[in-house]
């Protein structure tokens, strides 16, 4: 299933070139995607590929390689959350909810609230897999 | 001038003693704890330590950011707290586990002395961009609030940041950032609460704030509608996408998200962390970073929504509520271009002995920049009108706000909307303006909260830029002395000597950046633009290697920082300032497409034909069609990429080089492998081998 995961993430980002290489031609006349979708779309693949090689590693229990993978995917989350924002801006502002536009709520609150919860769950998980991968040399 | 001077210094001193207390309280002697802050803190304290050096940017800089630009204004926001979770992702706690104090020892303790030496100058070029222009708004609203000149804030400033860096250097610089953090925190949070209390009867301004976002476009819509907006500078609240377009958003934010997570005060701030707490405590650092950005909208919003609903009544200048009245008298609100606090400003002069224009022109040029083009941007009659009225003030001191506003009104408010070409003696949007730095340090004067609130939130902030110039101060001297020495003679001092060294650089560093951003003229959105694109473009690749590529070596590293910096210097410099030449080469790869090449032809063509002074005109206008903003590109791009996104192509075409020589050189040696492992937290016998 995790290495299904990888490959989907691969597929997207090889979609993502394709579209932005003007792919899309060949089905319908619609004009090749811009460099804000590319990035999104292939940092998207790219978070959901790094998903699955931190699945498959830890499958094998091979914690020291789930790290470095556990720690590309939170990274990737990140950054593709941070660029796919102004891609829907428009779209969430169509809903309202208290007063608050929602693309307008989620550039000045929800998404720094999101990078704060993300920043905890990927402390608590990248300790746990340092203390798991090094536990003769860990430092606390 | 801010008001409230009375109390005002029994405030700061107050203020900037608990920070001492706490800097004493954090001493130490140790070199270590000087340059990298001590193993001291555990995370929520080391969180809330880390969180302070954001606080001058929450308090003064991103609030007018997003009053002046609304969603466009966001970008910071996004970027200040994404960089901060790469940070806990990327670095967490390689600099404590490598016994590196700062990020050039970082990077030499992988790769070695040339390296070494190379991360130090970014280093210190992108650290000192982010003093030069943070010590510049910093004295420059001291010099305007105390009403003093800019070298005389400059030298307080630097008392202020000596005493909290000498006791211990960093260590001390962020042990002095926690009560100030938390005193930040009260005062923000409880204006922003007060003002969202006062308009929208909501005391909890970060949920309660939609209803005033609600009410914002129809307040908007008819304001346009009763022709009180001028288009050339008006900008809708929830309107994106009107200063940067939509790629450049996303552009933009990721390149702050890079280097935020590369900058070098903050990477050696971890250090002040307990090794297991480095990634906890960051993200409680984020935490309170978010609870204090989420507010700011709100500020930003409330300010707006009232604002509107003054100038939709359509009072005349005479009628303007008595929170424009104490808007003005603080200089943070004005009309025309000119305030109440700006006649009080010149009859302070005339007091001094100024007596003609060009007297009171040379005491606001020794205010500072900003006072000085506020002034000069005035018409001639609008100044004269401004220096009788300070006569008149000067003769009849001490009048009650309602006399000295009618008289401003009268003649200076008059005299300016006419020279503005406004004879409807009614103010229109436009007219009336919110300087955005002062959008907080006035909230409690204007809101009419007693003066002793005004001088503790001013004495707070100002405080907090102490707090934030004295960790860029203790940053600077530490990588000065350690890595300058080991850089240059392949050792460190004794502790003794380091530490006697680091004092001395701090003393001297501290005086020559002051005095620097008080004498020059300093572009501080340039200044803070090179800093970070510095740290984005050629930090952060050198930082990606350092910690997660075991293959990487010094020619890798080295090649990734030359390719890195020499890209991102070569887009943004030939973008902003050699736009047309950049649009020859390039024209190919500009998102303009060729329709607007051909358009450029032709009047390229023209300009080649014309001669004489039509020649210098016909180049004008090339550049103005090739070059945009730094934040929105001209014909002269790629991809459509803006100048100040520049480190979105530099960083992943560093990392490039950088692996690529790295592979066709030799492997790294094993002290080298050592220092990656242990980076890791593993010894070389048990190493795994990252991807």
């Amino acid at each position: 299933m995790r290495t299904i995961e990888a490959a989907l993430g691969l597929l997207i980002i090889v979609a993502a070139l394709a579209l932005a290489l003007g792919a899309a031609r060949l089905l319908a006349p619609v004009p090749p995607t811009g460099l804000g979708v590319t990035l999104a779309l292939i940092g998207w693949g790219a978070t959901v590929a790094a998903d699955g090689m931190t699945g498959r590693a830890l499958r094998k229990e091979d914690r020291a390689a789930a790290q470095p993978w556990r720690a590309v995917f939170y990274l990737l989350l990140a950054l593709t959350l941070a660029a796919s924002l102004p891609l829907v801006v428009d779209l969430l502002n169509l809903a309202t909810v208290a007063g608050f536009p929602v693309g307008y709520y989620m550039a000045a609150q929800g998404l720094l609230i999101l990078m704060a919860i993300l920043a905890f769950r990927a402390a608590t998980s990248l300790d746990a897999l340092d203390r798991a991968a090094a536990p003769a040399h860990e430092d606390d | 001038m801010l008001i409230g001077t009375e109390t005002l210094l029994p405030a700061l001193t107050a203020v900037l003693l608990i920070a001492a207390v706490a800097a004493v309280l954090s001493r130490s002697n140790e070199a270590a704890a000087q340059a990298s802050g001590g193993a001291a803190f555990g995370p929520v304290g080391g969180g809330l330590a880390f969180a302070g050096l954001f606080a001058f940017a929450v308090t003064v800089l991103l609030p007018g950011l997003t009053h002046q630009h609304g969603f466009d204004g966001l970008i910071p926001f996004t970027g200040l707290t994404g960089g901060l979770l790469l940070m806990a992702v990327l670095v967490g706690p390689a600099l404590a586990r490598s016994g590196a104090a700062t990020l050039p020892e970082l990077i030499g303790q992988r790769f070695g002395r040339f390296a070494h030496a190379l991360a130090l100058v970014v280093a210190l070029a992108a650290t000192g961009g982010l003093l030069l222009g943070a010590l510049s708004v910093g004295t420059s609203i001291a010099a305007r609030i105390f009403n003093v000149s800019s070298a005389t804030a400059a030298l307080v400033a630097s008392a202020a940041i000596l005493l909290l860096v000498l006791p211990g250097g960093l260590q001390s610089a962020l042990g002095s950032s926690r009560p100030i953090t938390i005193l930040v925190g009260l005062a923000f949070l409880g204006c922003v609460a007060l003002l969202s209390f006062s308009l929208i009867a909501s005391p909890v301004a970060h949920l309660g704030y939609g209803a005033a976002l609600h009410k914002i476009t129809p307040a908007e819509l008819a304001l346009i509608e009763s022709g009180a907006v001028d288009f050339g500078t008006f900008k809708p609240f929830l309107r994106e996408f009107l200063t940067v377009d939509r790629l450049n958003w996303a552009l933009l934010t990721l390149c702050l998200m890079g280097a935020i997570a590369a900058l070098p005060p903050l990477i050696q701030a971890t250090g002040a962390f307990k090794p297991a707490a480095t990634r906890r405590g960051l993200a409680w650092a984020l935490t309170f970073v978010v609870i204090a950005l989420t507010a700011v909208p709100a500020l930003a919003a409330l300010t707006r929504l009232e604002t509107y609903r003054v100038i939709s009544s359509g009072p005349t200048f005479n009628d303007l509520p008595d929170w424009i009245r104490r808007g003005s008298e603080t200089g943070a609100i004005s009309l025309h271009g000119t305030s109440l606090g700006l006649v009080d400003t010149v009859t302070q002069f005339v007091v001094g002995g100024a007596t003609s224009i060009d007297a009171v022109s040379a005491a606001m040029a020794d205010r500072g920049t900003r006072s000085e083009t506020r002034w000069q941007r005035l018409d001639p009659a609008v100044q004269a009108s401004v220096l009788e009225l300070a006569r008149k003030f000067q003769a009849s001191p001490g009048r009650p706000l309602a006399d000295r506003w009618t008289a401003y009104v009268d003649t200076v408010a008059t005299a300016a909307a006419a020279a503005a070409g406004n004879l409807s003696g009614k103010p229109d949007l436009a007219s009336v303006a919110i300087e955005p730095q002062d959008l907080l340090l006035a909230l409690p004067h204007t809101a009419g909260l007693p003066p002793i609130v005004s001088s503790l939130v001013i004495a707070i902030v100002l405080s907090a830029a102490a707090v934030l110039a004295a960790v860029l101060i203790a940053t600077l001297s530490s990588m000065l002395v350690r890595d300058g020495t080991a850089a240059i003679f392949g050792r460190e001092p004794g502790n003794t000597a380091e530490v006697a060294l680091i004092r001395v650089a701090a003393i001297v560093l501290t005086l020559g950046f002051a005095l620097t951003a008080a004498v020059v003229p300093v572009p501080t959105d340039v200044t803070f633009i090179v800093s970070l694109s510095l740290a984005a473009a050629g930090l952060l690749p050198a930082l990606i290697l350092a910690i997660w590529s075991p293959r990487a070596n010094s020619w890798g590293l080295a090649a990734a920082m030359v390719a890195g910096l020499g890209l991102g210097t070569y887009y943004l410099a030939g973008t902003a300032l050699y736009s047309v030449s950049f649009y020859e080469t390039w024209h190919w790869l500009s998102s303009a497409g060729s329709d607007a090449y051909a358009d450029y032809e032709m009047a390229r063509d023209i300009w080649i034909a014309a001669e004489g002074d039509d020649r210098a005109a016909a180049y004008a206008d090339l550049a103005a069609r090739t070059t945009g903003s730094l934040w929105s590109p001209g014909l002269a791009n790629w991809f459509g990429i803006a100048p100040a996104a520049a480190p979105i192509l530099a960083a992943p075409f560093a990392l490039l080089i950088g692996l690529l020589v790295s592979a066709v050189t030799p492997r790294p040696r094993t002290p080298f492998l050592t220092a990656f492992d242990r980076i890791h937290g593993r010894t070389r016998a048990t190493a795994a081998v990252a991807p």
